[in-house]
């Protein structure tokens, strides 16, 4: 190429200089020229365009981009066109809210398309050279983002908020017709949608003592309402239900205790919550309850509750129905498989095997006529890999009498089953105490640890009972809370001093002015609504062990079929694999791999870090 | 065929093809937004451009009517300065002043194939010069003091390292 020198001009004449670039422009001048086109846009707005130039608004908004003030045009725009959309038009469009509404909207929409086009047309340049460099909106489109946010405080919010089906249905019929239009509908009806199930579901998280029955409730609720208008205002089109599949499974995966209280729930309906409904309302309760199961994220999390409250249920012989049971069971396998369901299964199993067991005990014994010292004994024997385990089996002395019971059915069930182990749980169960007291016979219904207060109770009158808390620790500070959780007139027995935690030095009085209607009085560890904050911790703990090893299976399955596997790919598969339980985060994917890789389960090739081979 | 007139800076008035001028998206939207197709009796004002560049353009302008239209930037292809047409060199054969000015216009009316060619020209003037030869060419003033100079070197090594 050949250089370009001044040309054919000698060099005296010819030497021009290059006028410096004009980089600063008179702050006068850059108002002035903004008050022009801001001028105009108004007119173009008010659709008195025919008096303007083009080319001089073009060749403004050029040079006040070229001079460097191209934000301040981009900021005035958007200025200029929000307070034009929420003076005008929204006036307009709320007077005629019960009145001729979606003909004004439809007019307020069209006439803002118009006037977008023709300020996109002479602020272009800014369009094409500023917007790129900023990476903003374009003019068009921050025209429709600007229209949208109008809306929110406009008709559809409106409409959603009263139930104004057939409006939204008419609304949905007439934007059809527009591009762009349901988009900007489906737009808005999400973000009212976000925001409420977002409330909904903070709300919680700000006030500890929400029932998990009623945020379940609330957000079934809410679906129902969405629902309703999906099908009749929006034509069960398909943008719209995505939509808000989608808005649901944000805001409740917002919440960590959303699988928590999914499961009380269900859990509740279970329980007592069945009685008086009919068949088909519990059909459809528990149908809707695996909706939102779907759009759980953390769906391992969830089986580790159901697992936990099921046990409760079937040990507290709290269940209402076996029947539903297994329905929920099967609806869960569908949707996750049968590993997901296996163990449930499993316990049912163990509880039938158990009343099997049981009836064969109770024939042994009366056969060859053992005495259980006045027990009347009933066992169920729990597969420990089914149940969810306990923590730390709790330190619990069994008074003599019901231990000697307990061993002669030891005995009988090793002697069918040798090779096996059995270990008492003495939290899981249960021990009616008769007590005898002044005045008629009373049962008290307690867990195990407090049965050796029943010969105490009986056998003297006031005066402390310091035995009873030398004996068993764990069991008395679960029934001391719930003497103090009910009120003083259920409370079998006084207590000094007057704290909710006990310790050894606390004494128990007998309280004579104890009276009851029932004849049966049950004293249980206070029932969880939900669990504390350490025991929910613990199990999160337990979710992220097992999530570890979930991963690892899938990884180590994974590079055995396919040999060899590039880092990023493994990664995906990994967690396409595991989605359906849980979304693990690639980073510790990474982690594991490389546990493996320690391991020498997987290898490194020579050649390049990141691919990796499977060690046989 | 129809025809536009486009008036100059300084007064000239210059009628042109309608599809010429349009190679211009600023002159072409110009005409779509105002409906102007049809019109013949119109007169497009161009105050930022002057008689002397405008009949320059309108020269490019008329010898490129039926090339395709130049295609979308593809930013990680790289760009390249050493294939500009003779004709074009030929035609960009005239002094720094004149140049410069073209690139103005060429920005100002949105004519890509115009703007991309002068900026391959001035782009082949600076290449392989030393930053002294380079103000010498274009008499630009030195306004560096040595210690920006050296901060600057260090902040864009990165460009010599092609």
């Amino acid at each position: 190429m050949s250089t370009m020198k001044s040309g054919g001009l000698t060099k005296k004449e010819g030497k021009m200089r290059i006028r410096a670039f004009p980089m600063t422009m008179d702050e006068k001048y850059v108002e002035s020229i903004w008050a022009l086109l801001k001028n105009a846009i108004q007119e173009i707005q008010k659709k008195n365009n025919s008096g303007l130039s083009f080319e001089e608004l073009y060749r403004n908004a050029y040079t006040m981009v070229l001079h460097k003030h191209g934000e301040r045009l981009y900021t005035g725009l958007k200025e200029v066109v929000t307070h034009h959309l929420e003076l005008k038009v929204r006036e307009d469009v709320l007077k005629s809210l019960h009145n001729n509404f979606l003909m004004t909207l439809n007019q307020a929409w069209n006439d803002h398309q118009t006037s977008m086009v023709m300020i996109r047309d002479i602020l272009m340049y800014m369009d094409r050279v500023y917007v790129q460099q900023n990476d903003v909106d374009n003019v068009y489109n921050l025209g429709l983002i600007i229209f949208r946010d109008q809306m929110e405080n406009s008709g559809v919010v409106h409409m959603l908020k009263h139930q104004k089906t057939e409006d939204l249905a008419c609304m949905y019929k007439l934007f059809g017709r527009v591009t762009d239009g349901l988009k900007t509908i489906a737009d808005c009806v999400s973000q009212y949608l976000r925001e409420q199930g977002k409330a909904l579901v903070q709300e919680e998280e700000h006030q500890p003592a929400t029932n998990a029955i009623t945020f379940v409730q609330s957000l079934l609720d809410l679906k129902d309402g969405f629902d309703h208008f999906l099908k009749n205002s929006f034509n069960n089109d398909k943008i719209f239900k995505q939509m808000i599949a989608s808005d649901f499974e944000h805001f409740l995966n917002l919440n960590p205790k959303s699988p928590e209280y999914l499961s009380l729930f269900i859990d509740d309906k279970l329980k007592k919550g069945v009685k008086g409904m009919s068949e088909q309302d519990i059909e459809l309760v528990l149908d809707k309850s695996m909706v939102l199961f779907r759009f759980l994220q953390e769906k391992d999390v969830f089986e580790r509750y159901y697992k936990q409250h099921l046990a409760k249920r079937l040990l507290l012989n709290k269940s209402v129905s076996d029947d539903w049971e297994k329905n929920m069971i099967s609806k869960l396998k569908t949707e996750c498989g049968c590993q997901f369901t296996s163990k449930l299964e499993g316990m049912f199993k163990d509880m039938t095997v158990s009343n099997t067991i049981m009836d064969e005990f109770k024939e042994h014994i009366t056969k060859s006529e053992t005495n259980l010292g006045g027990v009347d004994l009933f066992m169920r024997v729990l597969t420990t890999g089914f149940w969810p385990t306990q923590s730390a089996t709790p330190k619990c002395h069994i008074p003599a009498v019901p231990l000697a019971a307990f061993e002669s059915f030891r005995r009988f069930y090793l002697a069918k089953h040798s090779g096996r182990q059995l270990t008492l749980q003495p939290q899981l169960g249960n021990a009616d105490l008769n007590a005898v007291f002044y005045g008629p016979k009373k049962d008290d219904s307690d867990k195990d640890g407090a049965c050796s207060s029943s010969t105490s109770l009986a056998s003297s009158r006031s005066g402390p009972r310091k035995h009873i808390i030398q004996v068993s620790t764990y069991q008395m500070v679960s029934i001391a809370i719930t003497c103090y959780g009910k009120s003083y007139t259920k409370n079998s027995d006084k207590k000094i001093p007057k704290t909710k935690e006990i310790e050894s030095s606390h004494e128990f009085y007998v309280n004579d002015s104890f009276t009851s209607k029932l004849h049966r009085v049950k004293i249980q560890t206070v029932a969880a609504k939900g669990e504390s904050e350490p025991e929910r911790r613990e199990t999160r703990n337990k979710v992220d062990e097992d999530r570890k090893h979930e991963i690892e299976a899938a990884i180590v399955r994974i590079m055995k079929s396919r040999k060899r596997m590039a880092h990023n790919i493994l990664v995906t598969e990994v967690t396409e694999q595991l989605k359906s339980r849980f979304l693990p985060s690639p980073v510790i994917i990474k982690k594991r791999i490389e546990g493996l890789i320690e391991r020498e389960y997987l290898a490194r090739t020579p050649e390049d870090r990141k691919v990796y081979t499977y060690v046989a | 065929m129809p025809n536009i007139k486009l008036q100059s800076s300084d007064g000239e008035t210059f009628e042109v093809d309608v599809e010429i001028a349009k190679c211009s998206v600023t002159i072409k939207t110009m005409l779509e937004d105002l409906g102007m197709d049809d019109e013949e009796e119109e007169v497009v004002p161009l105050p930022n451009v002057n008689s002397a560049i405008l009949r320059k353009v309108i020269q490019w302008a008329t010898y490129h009517k039926d090339d395709p239209p130049p295609p979308e930037d593809d930013e990680n292809k790289e760009k390249r300065t050493d294939d500009i047409s003779s004709w074009d060199a030929d035609f960009l054969k005239v002094d720094q002043g004149t140049l410069f000015e073209l690139i103005l216009a060429a920005n100002y009316l949105d004519i890509k194939g115009l703007l991309d060619v002068t900026c391959k020209t001035v782009a082949n003037m600076i290449k392989g010069k030393a930053p002294e030869e380079i103000r010498k060419t274009f008499n630009i003033k030195n306004d560096f003091t040595a210690s920006k100079k050296s901060r600057f070197v260090e902040e864009n090594e990165w460009c010599e390292e092609k």
